[in-house]
């Protein structure tokens, strides 16, 4: 838990370094959950990034929804950066951040999360789109896992825009390593027990974007209900507002790149040409 | 027609291929191409050039191709640290070893006085601690300014300034210093057996020797090297310079597997990381163009650890060019974060300039021939 404020340090250079280097080549958007993952409020999807863009994202939980809860207190808002890398056609990995701003100078960023994401099924014209969420069992912040399954249909309205259906389980427990003066030891837990309360079973989701740049949706996070609305600017730049609960306000902005770009003098050279 | 009008004719022709490979050889050299010799024969062209501001040598490769603008079969045969790295032929890239003749080729024509421009390369240098309670932030940024200057084939000198911008981490002062500065010494010792020495000021505080071996064969998936360092602690407080003796020695040997898709490639280590730690690393490694991020598992005497890194190359690049001198950012910033905040696990140090295994993952031809 206190692995302090550096990280933010190093996420802010981190996001500098990126920006410096993809310099004038524009990202690309996509829609992502308060995590990072292709997703809505607080559930994923099975929505998968076929231009294999690398996503950065930034979130906000209110204070009474948020998922790290420092040594079992919730206190204040949440910060939640996150960064996904596809390696393959069918495997993604995503990294969390997490950071409470009102403990930051005791606890710095907060806790990190990492896990896998892989690509079981291709959306077809009647089957929907698969998704398996895995996160390694070894690691110090585990109550933040997500083990689940999703499935994801896309249906086109024609006129009237796109409805997308999501829905899947997540297990409700994690493997949790404990530290105690005698040596550490495992267990598996529930996640309510560390006072996650979202993605403890079957959740599912609705979303309707009547135009490209605007999307609104429902969803049911196995605990509570969530709605948000999101714009986006040229499939580029995506922020999406949501109500938690539909009580609280919270935030997700993220953006897309390509990793595969050629250096920016001969990009600068074929264009010339 | 007369003995003496063929003559002439011959000639002629001789004449004008020596300005046209002259021509290309300039346009190369224009474009930030470096060590370029351009040799006609009847149906194909061979060029060397080593070309530093471009992290891959695919994109060198490209760039080249596109200046070059030749309709004749084209040998490329690209450089590294003032070595030829292997052909790269025609328009799909195809590889194959050198051949003696090309070898004795190059050697002849190897000019390292005038071959070569002044490159001034700006680079941040970052380093991180993390997990101590009462200041959880320590940093320490820096912006190095160097050089890289050839002194005998192969062997090169890097060096430069280095001016601090803050520093949380250590006690170090903001004293503009003496960055890394180092002997680096590359040669294929027989096809496929690269070695690499360097001797002198690394980053990580560490200094003293370190050697880098490995059997690459770059139209192969599997490779498999040697990493050895015996170094030392050192810093450079205002106008002096504080070393503890040398006495720690790593050697880390590994294996590497390129996957047959994605460049994607595998590669476990084992044996004695920095500071007297034992054990195994398992890393993956992703290749983007001109990106490579790669993620890592170690378990060692001292802990277990996880983590990633990313390498990439500055943005802009190139800054300003002359016909002797350059300023550009650096071919390739690479930072590592690891998990554990607790223990010091599988470390290694940071030379300074890029790991053979990493430069040679570049030159593998089915990395350069899948794009």
């Amino acid at each position: 838990m206190l692995c302090g404020g550096i990280f933010m340090k190093q996420f802010v250079y981190f996001v500098l370094m990126f920006s410096l280097w993809v310099g004038v080549e524009l990202p690309a958007s996509g829609q992502v959950n308060v995590v990072g993952k292709p997703g809505h409020v607080l559930t994923p999807s099975a929505q998968w990034d076929t231009l294999r863009q690398v996503g950065v994202s930034f979130g906000i939980l209110p204070e009474s929804y948020s998922i790290n809860n420092f040594m079992g207190r919730q206190v204040g808002p949440e910060h939640i950066y996150g960064v996904r890398v596809p390696l393959t056609a069918f495997l993604e990995v995503n990294i969390n951040f997490t950071r409470k701003p009102e403990l930051a100078d005791r606890i710095g960023v907060g806790d990190r999360h990492i896990d896998v994401r892989i690509h079981l099924l291709k959306e077809r014209r009647l089957l929907p789109s698969l998704v398996l969420v895995l996160t390694p069992p070894e690691g110090v912040s585990t109550y933040l896992s997500q083990d689940l399954l999703v499935a994801t249909k896309n249906i086109v309205l024609g006129g009237a825009g796109t409805l997308r259906i999501s829905g899947g389980y997540s297990s409700p427990y994690f493997y949790r390593t404990s530290k105690t003066k005698i040596g550490s030891y495992k267990t598996i837990t529930r996640k309510t027990s560390v006072g996650n309360n979202y993605l403890n079973g079957f959740f599912g989701s609705l979303q309707w974007q009547p135009w490209e740049f605007l999307g609104v949706m429902v969803e049911h996070d196995s605990q509570k209900i969530n709605t948000g609305m999101f714009l986006q600017w040229k499939e580029r730049i995506y922020i999406q507002g949501n109500l938690i609960d539909n009580k609280e306000f919270g935030i997700t902005s993220s953006v897309r790149f390509p990793l595969d770009f050629a250096p920016f003098e001969l990009r600068r050279y074929v264009k010339k040409k | 027609m007369s003995k003496r009008s063929s003559w002439a004719i011959l000639v002629l022709y001789w004449v004008l291929g020596t300005l046209q490979a002259q021509e290309m050889a300039e346009k190369l050299w224009d474009a930030g191409f470096e060590q370029v010799h351009v040799l006609e024969a009847a149906d194909t062209v061979t060029i060397f050039f080593e070309h530093r501001p471009f992290r891959s040598p695919y994109h060198s490769l490209t760039y080249a191709g596109l200046v070059a603008d030749e309709s004749r079969h084209v040998v490329w045969i690209p450089l590294y640290h003032n070595r030829p790295m292997g052909v790269y032929e025609g328009n799909d890239l195809r590889y194959r070893p050198l051949e003696n003749e090309e070898r004795e080729s190059f050697k002849a024509r190897n000019n390292l006085a005038r071959g070569y421009r002044f490159q001034l390369r700006i680079m941040p240098d970052f380093s991180a601690r993390f997990g101590n309670f009462d200041q959880p932030f320590q940093t320490k940024t820096n912006v190095i300014l160097d050089t890289r200057i050839y002194l005998l084939p192969g062997l090169s000198l890097q060096s430069g300034v280095l001016f601090p911008l803050e520093n949380s981490l250590d006690q170090q002062e903001m004293n503009i210093r003496v960055a890394p500065t180092h002997l680096h010494y590359f040669v294929e010792l027989r096809p496929s057996h690269f070695l690499s020495l360097t001797g002198g000021l690394f980053h990580t505080d560490r200094y003293g020797l370190d050697l880098q071996y490995r059997y690459a064969r770059l139209d192969k998936k599997w490779s498999v090297g040697l990493e050895s360092g015996y170094t030392g602690y050192y810093f450079l407080p205002p106008g002096s310079i504080y070393t503890e003796t040398p006495e720690d020695l790593s050697l880390i040997l590994d294996l590497e597997y390129r996957l047959p898709v994605e460049n994607l490639s595998v590669r476990l280590s084992g044996g004695q990381f920095l500071f007297r730690d034992c054990g195994v690393r398992g890393d993956l490694i992703k290749q983007f163009g001109t990106v490579e991020v790669g993620f890592h598992a170690a378990l060692t005497q001292s802990g277990s650890t996880a983590g990633f890194q990313v390498a990439f190359p500055l943005f802009p690049g190139k800054v300003l060019r002359g016909k002797k001198v350059e300023l550009r950012t650096t071919e390739e910033f690479r930072w590592e974060y690891t998990y554990n905040n607790e223990d010091v696990v599988a470390r290694k140090y940071r030379l300074g300039t890029p790991r053979l295994v990493d430069q040679l993952r570049q030159y593998n031809s089915l990395f350069i021939q899948s794009f």
